[in-house]
C-alpha cells in the first residue's frame, strides 16, 4: 500500500500557481526526499496534505485514507516537523511534549524522555529561553515521540550542529528499519542523499524529475572554475560555459580524465571542481532535458 | 478538552491581573462612597447640570447618595469598559494568535479538527470571562462591606449579571474577528468595542436612534433601567446574543474553510 498518494494536486495563492498537478507516490517503509529551492512549492504540498491548506484540485491518499476525509485519522498516522519550529511562549519543553501527546490521546513520556536524552534537549528549560537548535529538537521529538506510521519532515536539520545532526539521521534510520515511512523536504541535497533512498526535485510547483537517488546522482553535473586562459572548444559535454576577466566556468560531465587531459595543455593558474548547487542542477541540467523532451 | 485547558493555562496570567485592576478600582470606588454621600446635594446637582452627558450615561434617573445609585454610575462604568476591553482583547487574540505567533502549524497539524479546537477556545474565552466577573464580584461586596454599608444584593447581583452577559457578547464577536481576520484582529476588537459602547450613548441621546439598542450589547447594562424594573432588558440582551452567535456560526464555517497562513 502506498503511504502517500498525490494526485493532480494544485494549489495557487492569488495568481500566483504554486503547485501545478503534482503526483507523488511513497511506498509504505521508504524514505523520499522532495528537493526544491525556496519557493518551489515544498511546503505547499506538506501542507496540503496536512489539511493545513485547502488545494482546489487533486486528491491525497494517507495509507489508503482520504486526507480530506479522513483528516483525523490520518494525522494520528502522521509525525510532522515544519520547516520553522514555533511554541508557546511562557511554556516548558515538557509542557509542550505532554500537550502534544495529550492531543494524539497517547502516552509518550517514555519515548519523549529517550528522544530528548538522545538529543540533549533540557525538558524543563522554558521554551521562550530556546535557541534556534533546541526549537528544533523540540520540534523533531514533538514529531517523533508518539511513534508515527509517516514522518512529515520539513527541513529538518537546518540549526543543529553536526552532532545532533548525526544523532538525528541515526534516529531516522532506525525508524526505517521499524518499518516508518519518511517523507523529507530539504534545499540541501546532501541531507536528501544522506537519507533518502527515492527523490523528486520539485521546480515552480512542477515536478521535474522523481528517481531513484543512484539514477539521480547519475545524471548530475561538476561544476567547473578555471583560473587562466584556456580553450574549450575540443571538450563535449560542457554546459552553461561563461568566460569573464580570465575565469572560465562550465558545468560538465564528461570524463574526469578527458577534463584533465585538456586543461593540461593550457597555462592555467587555479582549478576548482565542485557540485554544483541545487539551483545549478535545476537551471542547467533537469531543465534542459525538459527542453529537449 | 486538552485546548481548553492548555488556552486557560496560557491566559491565567494577564486575567488574574486584569481582573486585580478592576477589583481594586471598584473597592476604591466603593471607599470614597461613605465620603460622597455627605455631598449628596452638590453632587446631584452637578449631575444634573451636566445635561445630555448625565442623559447619555442614565445618572439623570440615578440617585448617587444611594449605594446602588452611586454602584450603578461609578462601578457599573468600571465594569462596562474594563470588562469590554477585556473580553475585546481575549476574543481578539485567542484565534487569530496561532496564526501570529505562527503556532498554528503546530496545533493544527495535530489530529483534532478545527471546530473542535475553537469550540474549546470559545469555551475557555467563556471561562476567563465568567472567572474574571467572579472575581469583580466578589471585590464588589466587600468594598461594600469596607464601605460600612449593608449589601443590595438584587441591584449589585443584577448590575454584574447584565455586566457579564455583554462581556460574553462582546467576547462572541471579537472571537469571530479573530477567527476571520488573521491580522489586526485585537486592534479591529477594541475599535468595535469602543464602537458599541458610543452607540449605547448616542441611542440614550437621541429618540431616533433607539433602535441602536437592538445592536450595542451595552444596552441591556444600563445600571438605572435595572435598578427602575429590577430585571435586565430581555429582548435586548437576546437580540445580542442572537447577533453574536450568528457571527460565531459564520466565523466557524469560513475558518473551517480557510488557508492557514505560515
Amino acid at each position: 500500500m502506498d503511504a502517500l498518494k498525490i494526485e493532480h494536486l494544485k494549489k495557487s495563492y492569488g495568481r500566483h500557481t504554486a503547485l501545478h498537478d503534482l503526483n507523488l507516490h511513497l511506498e509504505s517503509g521508504e524514505c523520499f526526499g522532495l528537493i526544491g529551492p525556496n519557493g518551489a512549492g515544498k511546503s505547499t504540498a506538506i501542507r496540503s496534505v496536512l489539511g493545513l491548506i485547502l488545494p482546489e484540485a487533486g486528491t491525497i491518499e494517507v495509507f489508503g485514507l482520504d486526507a480530506r476525509t479522513h483528516r483525523k485519522e490520518v494525522l494520528t498516522k502522521i509525525g510532522f516537523m515544519p520547516s520553522e519550529s514555533f511554541f508557546y511562549g511562557r511554556s516548558r519543553v515538557k509542557d509542550m511534549l505532554h500537550f502534544s501527546a495529550a492531543l494524539h490521546r497517547k502516552d509518550c513520556s517514555k519515548m519523549a524522555d529517550a528522544l530528548c536524552r538522545r538529543l540533549q534537549l533540557d525538558q524543563n528549560a522554558r521554551v521562550d529561553t530556546l535557541s534556534l537548535g533546541n526549537r528544533k529538537k523540540l520540534s523533531i521529538v514533538c514529531a517523533l515521540q508518539h511513534e508515527p506510521d509517516l514522518l512529515i519532515l520539513d527541513e529538518p536539520t537546518s540549526g543543529l550542529d553536526p552532532l545532533i545532526r548525526n544523532e538525528f539521521y541515526s534516529i531516522l534510520e532506525e525508524m526505517q528499519k521499524q518499518g516508518k515511512t519518511i517523507f523529507l523536504s530539504s534545499h540541501n541535497l546532501n541531507e536528501v542523499s544522506r537519507c533518502c533512498s527515492r527523490a523528486g526535485f520539485l521546480k515552480e510547483g512542477r515536478l521535474i524529475a522523481c528517481d531513484t537517488l543512484d539514477n539521480l546522482k547519475g545524471t548530475r553535473s561538476r561544476k567547473v572554475i578555471v583560473r587562466g586562459e584556456v580553450d574549450l572548444s575540443g571538450l563535449k559535454q560542457i554546459q552553461n560555459l561563461q568566460q569573464e576577466q580570465g575565469v572560465t566556468s562550465f558545468l560538465y560531465d564528461g570524463s574526469p580524465v578527458l577534463l584533465m587531459k585538456a586543461l593540461a595543455n593550457f597555462p592555467i593558474e587555479d582549478v576548482l571542481i565542485e557540485e554544483p548547487d541545487l539551483e545549478e542542477i535545476f537551471l542547467h541540467d533537469y531543465q534542459s532535458k525538459e527542453d529537449r523532451t | 478538552m486538552t485546548v481548553y485547558f492548555h488556552e486557560l493555562r496560557m491566559t491565567r496570567r494577564t486575567m488574574v491581573v486584569w481582573g486585580a485592576g478592576m477589583a481594586c478600582l471598584n473597592i476604591l470606588c466603593l471607599l470614597l462612597f461613605p465620603e460622597m454621600k455627605k455631598q449628596v446635594a452638590d453632587l446631584n446637582a452637578i449631575f444634573s447640570s451636566l445635561g445630555s452627558f448625565s442623559a447619555a450615561l442614565g445618572m439623570d434617573r440615578l440617585n448617587i447618595g444611594s449605594l446602588t445609585g452611586f454602584f450603578a454610575i461609578e462601578c457599573g462604568s468600571i465594569l462596562s469598559l474594563g470588562g469590554g476591553l477585556y473580553a475585546a482583547w481575549a476574543g481578539g487574540s485567542i484565534v487569530s494568535k496561532e496564526e501570529q505567533g505562527h503556532t498554528a502549524d503546530f496545533l493544527f497539524s495535530h489530529p483534532i479538527s478545527r471546530t473542535r479546537i475553537l469550540l474549546d477556545k470559545l469555551l475557555a474565552l467563556m471561562t476567563q470571562i465568567l472567572i474574571l466577573n467572579l472575581i469583580v464580584y466578589f471585590a464588589d461586596l466587600l468594598g461594600i462591606i469596607l464601605a460600612g454599608e449593608s449589601i443590595p444584593w438584587q441591584s449589585v447581583s443584577l448590575i454584574q449579571l447584565a455586566s457579564l452577559l455583554m462581556q460574553f457578547c462582546i467576547g462572541g464577536l471579537c472571537f469571530s474577528i479573530s477567527a476571520l481576520v488573521s491580522s489586526s484582529a485585537s486592534a479591529i476588537s477594541f475599535g468595535l468595542t469602543l464602537l458599541l459602547y458610543f452607540l449605547n450613548l448616542a441611542s440614550n441621546l437621541n429618540t431616533h436612534l433607539e433602535w441602536l439598542r437592538w445592536i450595542t450589547p451595552y444596552s441591556f447594562c444600563e445600571g438605572a433601567w435595572i435598578l427602575e424594573h429590577g430585571t435586565l432588558e430581555w429582548c435586548y440582551v437576546f437580540s445580542s446574543f442572537v447577533i453574536s452567535a450568528c457571527a460565531l456560526g459564520f466565523a466557524l464555517w469560513r475558518y473551517s474553510r480557510k488557508d492557514l497562513l505560515l
